[in-house]
Formats: structure tokens, C-alpha cells, sequence
């Protein structure tokens, strides 16, 4: 069935409201997971440039100290903390999504509904594979952002171009846009295992047996891409729209632009 | 006769009977249900894997009861226990409201401590993620609802065997087992999807 049928289908089967469903926690759940994320890979990062340098100097390995390691090693930490705090309203989401009729009236009846029939853990089932999609995705997007907008930025200032409105416009948004690809190829693995275990039911299955099946089926490695081409028009709009937005925000918080 | 059959069967659920129900699953091997139009009274000892019970005639909600793998007997009178009390105690008002003062406080402590102006990240990393999230959201219901695809295109891939469709509670993919109209098991078994990966386009 093609998504345009599928969406037909919802429409027609359940009226237009029915495909937004979960809102409630994906704003609830998105907030908490962006702040974490931003918030955290921001604050690391002169932590983290510091303990680098004073490691480097102490064993003597130069390539310690460098800021690519420092950033990736903020957005692991990043990514991490955003899964824990993510993973409760992503499954809450899943399964209001997925059985409409489990909790009709929403999100507080599907929160307490989960947490009474399958416990509090329950809610964090899925935190392995959201690990494995989130921390890939996180370090990818900080990182590539970070140094996609530092590099372009350079590049106009170097060029004469100057720092204006225009370029504080549309350096962000074309480094998100590309940024947006290498996130959305980097957590499409994770991403993959995170719809299997959300959507498998019946016996207890662990991440690591979706991966051997994957890798098992006649696709090999390649059976993790399977739908990258349609997710990456769909994390295309997310993450350039978060990055634009983030990097909006922030300047409008009286912060300083991304890359600058 | 019809009457004695839909007396046996009659299903309880927290004591309370009903007459006509939905037996659905999302997993497991369903197959014996291919026997469309299967008079129950002709092998009764016959046993069902299920998953879910849906009660179509609640007032507001549908009653919704899992229990996974437990084989059910086509005919005679079930009775299920209830497997927990849906309203809201004391307790789980005091436990939700913990969790919420929790959850505040840690961020409150951690933006506390990330020094001066480092609420701008939080504030605006939280906000960029809500709203860009919240406007794709018909496209991640449509996703999820269709992901189940996926999932079975791989089994089928790895275990040569075509799963029962993914099922929602009223639509027309349901297994009606039971019903009053037809006063008898009137199954369908429906391979509903093709469950090929190479067309899945969620």
C-alpha cells in the first residue's frame, strides 16, 4: 500500500484527526529531547575541549586535542541522555498511533494505562534501539552542523561576503539541509531497528535478533536502508526545519549564531 | 441450538458476560483459522492462540484484555481475570505528580549548573525539536500504522512464511471469530498485506 492509499485509508476509516494522533507526547517527548540534546552538547563542549587538552599534554598524544573528538564525544553524552528521556514518550506515542483504541481519551489514560498493565519499565523498552538510532543521529547533526556553518561562515568572511542577514539566513539553512542527509543515512540503521521492536509483538524478541534477521535475509547490510530514500524526505523538512529553528531561537535568546 | 451455542460462547470479563466480541492478533500462527465457516461444534477440543479481546459495546472505550499465547478454547464459557483496575488511585496521582516535579527539577538543577545563559540552549534546542517534530506528525502516524509491514516483510524474508495481517480493532482486516448475527464462527483469514519490503514506502 502506498503512503498516499495509506493516508486515504486513516482519512477515510477514522476522519482527518486521526493522523495526529500522539501529538501530545511527541511535543511533550520532543521538548524534554531537544533541550536535553541541544543543551547538553552546547555546555559539554568547553568541558570537553579542556579535559582533551589537559589529556593531551598528560600522555603526550597530540591528536587528542581536537575539536572534532571533543564534539563527538558531547553529542554520545548528548544523544544518550536525550534516548532516556525520550523513550517513555516515544513508546507512549507508538502505541497511541498504533491501537487507537488503547487509550482514546489520550495521553494521560495511555501513560497510565501502560504504566499500570506492563509496569514502569515498560516504558523504557525501547531505550536500546532508540539508543542506537538517537546517538548516531545526535553526534552526526550537532557535529556536522556545527562545522558546516563554522566552515561557510569562514568561507563568506573570507570572501568578502561579510556576516549580513542574508548569509546569517542562508548559511544556517543550506548547511541543515545537508546536514539533514548525513543524519538521516547515519541513524537509518538504529532507526530501522527502532520500528521492529516497536512494532513486533508476541515473543520476546531482543534488538540483537532483529539485527541477525536483517542481516540473514537476502538483503545483507543493505536490509538496514530499506525506506531511506522516503525517510530521508521525511527527516529532510524535521531536521533542517530544527536546525534553522534551533539556530533561529537561539540568536532570538540573545545567544550567538551557529558557527560564529 | 443456536441459542445453546452462543450461550457456551459466552465470554466474562471482570464478571461481566458478553455476547459478541473480536479476537484479533498481531502475531503469532493463526493458521488454524483458515477453516472458514467451521461449525465450532464439530471439533470443540479445538484450541486457538490470541491475543487480544476487543468489546465493541463498551460505553466510551473499547475493553481491551492481552494475554499472549494463551490458548483459548473455541467453545464453552471463558472467563478471563482481569488483569488490572483502570482508575486513578491516590497513588498514582501522587506517583505522576513525583514524576513531574522530578523531571522539572532535574532540568532545573542541570540548566543551574550549565552556568550562566545556558537556559538559550536548552529553551531553544527544546522548542526547535517540539515544533519540528509536532508539524510532521500526520506523516509519522501513516509510518507507524503502515510499519507493521515492514516488520512482517522481514519475517517472511527470514522465516518463508506470510504472517497475519497487522490488525486494527473495527476494520475490516478484523477476525471476526464470534458474533450474534451469525450465531457461529465465521472466520476470515486474511494475508491482508503484500508483505514484500521492496514496496513498503512508510
Amino acid at each position: 500500500m502506498s503512503f498516499i492509499l495509506a493516508t486515504r485509508k486513516i482519512i477515510k476509516d477514522e476522519g482527518a484527526g486521526a493522523l495526529w494522533a500522539g501529538l501530545g507526547p511527541t511535543i511533550c517527548g520532543y521538548l524534554l529531547e531537544g533541550a536535553m540534546k541541544f543543551g547538553v552538547y552546547e555546555v559539554l563542549k568547553p568541558t570537553a575541549l579542556t579535559l582533551l587538552q589537559s589529556l593531551s599534554a598528560a600522555t603526550s598524544l597530540p591528536f587528542l586535542k581536537n575539536q572534532v573528538i571533543a564534539f563527538v564525544i558531547c553529542g554520545i553524552v548528548a544523544g544518550t541522555a536525550a534516548s532516556f528521556v525520550l523513550a517513555p514518550m516515544e513508546a507512549l506515542r507508538i502505541r497511541l498511533v498504533s491501537e487507537p483504541s488503547f487509550a482514546p481519551k489520550g495521553m494521560i489514560q495511555g501513560a497510565r494505562r501502560m504504566v499500570k498493565r506492563e509496569g514502569v519499565l515498560s516504558l523504557w523498552r525501547g531505550i536500546k534501539p532508540q539508543i542506537y538510532k538517537q546517538v548516531p543521529y545526535t553526534v552526526t547533526k550537532n557535529v556536522s552542523f556545527d562545522y558546516l556553518t563554522r566552515m561557510a561562515y569562514s568561507v563568506a568572511i573570507a570572501g568578502g561576503v561579510g556576516v549580513n542577514a542574508g548569509t546569517k539566513t542562508t548559511i544556517p539553512l543550506l548547511a541543515a539541509a545537508v546536514t539533514s542527509i548525513l543524519a538521516c543515512i547515519s541513524s537509518q540503521p538504529g532507526d530501522m531497528l527502532l520500528s521492529l521492536v516497536s512494532a513486533h509483538q508476541g515473543e520476546v524478541r531482543s534488538t540483537h535478533d532483529f539485527a541477525k534477521d536483517i542481516l540473514k535475509s537476502d538483503k545483507g547490510i543493505r536490509g538496514f536502508f530499506v525506506g531511506l530514500n522516503c525517510r530521508m524526505y521525511h527527516m529532510g523538512i524535521t531536521v533542517t526545519l530544527q536546525l534553522v529553528l534551533y539556530d533561529f531561537l537561539k540568536r532570538l535568546c540573545g545567544g550567538v549564531a551557529t558557527g560564529m | 441450538m443456536s441459542r445453546q451455542r452462543q450461550q457456551n460462547q459466552q465470554l466474562f470479563i471482570h464478571g461481566r458476560p458478553f455476547s459478541k466480541f473480536y479476537v484479533a492478533s498481531t502475531s503469532g500462527p493463526l493458521v488454524n483459522f483458515g477453516d472458514n465457516n467451521k461449525n465450532p461444534a464439530e471439533d470443540e477440543s479445538e484450541e486457538y492462540l490470541w491475543e487480544c479481546i476487543i468489546d465493541p459495546n463498551s460505553d466510551d472505550e473499547c475493553a481491551y484484555y492481552r494475554q499472549s499465547y494463551t490458548p483459548l478454547k473455541k467453545t464453552g464459557t471463558w472467563s478471563l481475570r482481569p488483569e488490572e483496575v483502570d482508575h486513578v488511585t491516590l497513588k498514582d496521582k501522587a506517583a505522576m505528580a513525583a514524576a513531574a516535579v522530578t523531571g522539572i527539577a532535574s532540568f532545573a538543577v542541570l540548566i543551574f549548573f550549565s552556568g550562566p545563559g545556558a537556559w538559550r540552549f536548552f529553551l531553544a534546542g527544546g522548542l526547535c525539536a517540539a515544533a519540528s517534530h509536532a508539524i510532521p506528525t500526520p506523516i509519522d502516524v501513516v509510518k507507524v500504522r503502515e510499519g507493521p509491514l515492514l516488520s512482517q516483510s522481514f519475517y517472511k524474508i527470514k522465516h518463508g512464511w506470510v504472517l497475519i495481517s497487522y490488525m486494527y480493532p473495527f476494520d475490516d482486516h478484523s477476525d471476526v471469530v464470534a458474533d450474534e448475527e451469525t450465531s457461529g464462527f465465521r472466520v476470515t483469514v486474511d494475508v491482508l498485506y503484500p508483505c514484500n519490503s521492496e514496496n513498503y514506502q512508510g
